[in-house]
């Protein structure tokens, strides 16, 4: 799968919102075009722009005084324009919508893992952090997730 | 086995070796409960991929590509490469017109050009970096290390062919390359280096046309021409040289 169209949902399932997804990737890929050098020939090209996406992001939202994720509302969170059909909109609204109500460490998680597919380690090497951080965010966003999809939490009550 | 739902987690994303995997499935096949738990996960990530797709399969924006296009590439570290006609390509999925080289040598700028070009051209599973080298692997790699130019049949789109075998100023045999796609061709030049083939320069240019018959090296991007006419040293391997050459698994002399 060619990487921009990856980046860019990346930069949507983080940002919520189609215009500052752009942005987003527009960014990224500058960024890594100036830092090419800094790039390590044994990592994967993927989690490098990721990586370079998800710290941008974290830049955006501090400078813009930390915009609190209950700020995005569903109504809000896409105006993408052509004529897509209604019931795709709809649902990636929705997903959006969802998205937004976990905290941005679960977002995160969620979109590598979840949506992009990548493994528990490749998304810990983007993320910077433990594998074990990465499975407990992921258990935390799942349970909020499925609350929402399902009407339940993750698991059934036999599982810890 | 005993479950737990982190267990359960790393099942539903493919975590597991394929013999837990199995033991897991048995285990959640006899448990109703379970079994509905795990199909509401599975669901749950198949809705949230189902929901981006409009995103994948629609062309990037041409604003985003203008404005990349307009970021001039530090000339230090790439000197042959036309950015514009490597962004466009990358970001718009427009043809390739002209024509991108990536520098030779193991800069780390580079690798990543050379990996960033391959991926936006759709040859992302045919080179990877490796210790500070671009490599060729998957079909790439097995074309290189097996196919003969003599014995090459009709071109399929998207499939790489070898072009010219020959043997380089360092002793290597090399080989160059290309895989044309309805949008362009890609090339290159791969030499082989501790049993692995190292692509050494890697270039784009816009869509062949099939009216007339090409010999291989006046078909390929001029980019890979000139890098190829620096390494060459005497002429291009002859069908027999090339054999002999595969036969011996392309070990320097």
């Amino acid at each position: 799968m060619a990487l921009l169209p990856r980046l860019r949902r990346f930069a949507l399932a983080l940002t919520g919102r189609a215009n500052d997804a752009d942005d987003l990737v527009q960014d990224t890929v500058e960024r890594a075009l100036r830092n090419l050098d800094r790039f390590a020939p044994d990592t994967r090209m993927d989690s490098w722009l990721f990586r370079i996406a998800r710290n941008l992001w974290i830049d955006t939202t501090r400078s813009r005084n930390v915009r609190k994720t209950s700020d995005l509302s569903e109504a809000e969170t896409l105006a993408h324009d052509g004529a897509r059909a209604a019931e795709a909109h709809l649902l990636l609204s929705q997903t959006l919508g969802a998205l937004a109500q976990l905290p941005e460490e679960q977002r995160n998680v969620v979109a590598l893992v979840l949506i992009d597919g990548l493994s528990y380690r490749e998304a810990a090497s983007v993320l910077e952090v433990p594998i074990g951080t990465v499975t407990s965010r992921l258990a935390r966003a799942r349970d909020a997730l499925s609350l929402r999809v399902f009407g339940h939490a993750a698991g059934t009550e036999t599982l810890q | 086995m005993k479950l737990s739902r982190d267990l359960l987690f790393a099942y539903v994303d493919g975590e597991l070796s394929p013999e837990d995997a199995r033991s897991v499935a048995a285990e959640v096949a006899k448990d109703a409960d379970l079994f509905a738990y795990v199909e509401e996960q599975k669901q749950l990530k198949e809705r949230l991929q189902a929901a981006f797709k409009p995103i994948m399969n629609e062309p990037v924006p041409a604003h985003l590509a203008h404005a990349v296009n307009e970021t001039p590439i530090p000339e230090t570290k790439a000197p042959a490469l036309s950015f514009a006609a490597w962004a466009e390509r990358l970001l718009a999925k427009k043809a390739f017109r002209s024509q991108a080289i990536i520098p030779l040598g193991a800069m780390a700028a580079g690798i990543a050009l050379g990996l960033l070009l391959a991926d936006s051209l759709g040859m992302g599973g045919d080179i990877s970096g490796q210790g500070g080298r671009l490599i060729a692997q998957g079909n790439l790699a097995r074309v290189l290390s097996t196919q003969l130019a003599s014995e090459q049949s009709e071109a399929e789109d998207a499939r790489p062919r070898v072009g010219v075998s020959f043997v380089s100023r360092d002793g290597q045999f090399c080989r160059s390359f290309e895989t044309a796609r309805s949008e362009g061709t890609v090339a290159g030049l791969a030499c082989r280096e501790n049993g692995l083939w190292r692509i050494t320069a890697l270039a784009s240019a816009g869509p062949r046309t099939n009216a007339e018959f090409q010999p291989a090296a006046t078909g390929m991007p001029g980019a890979i021409r000139d890098a190829l006419n620096a390494m060459i040293v005497g002429d291009a391997l002859d069908a027999d040289a090339e054999r002999a050459a595969r036969n011996q698994g392309w070990s320097a002399r």
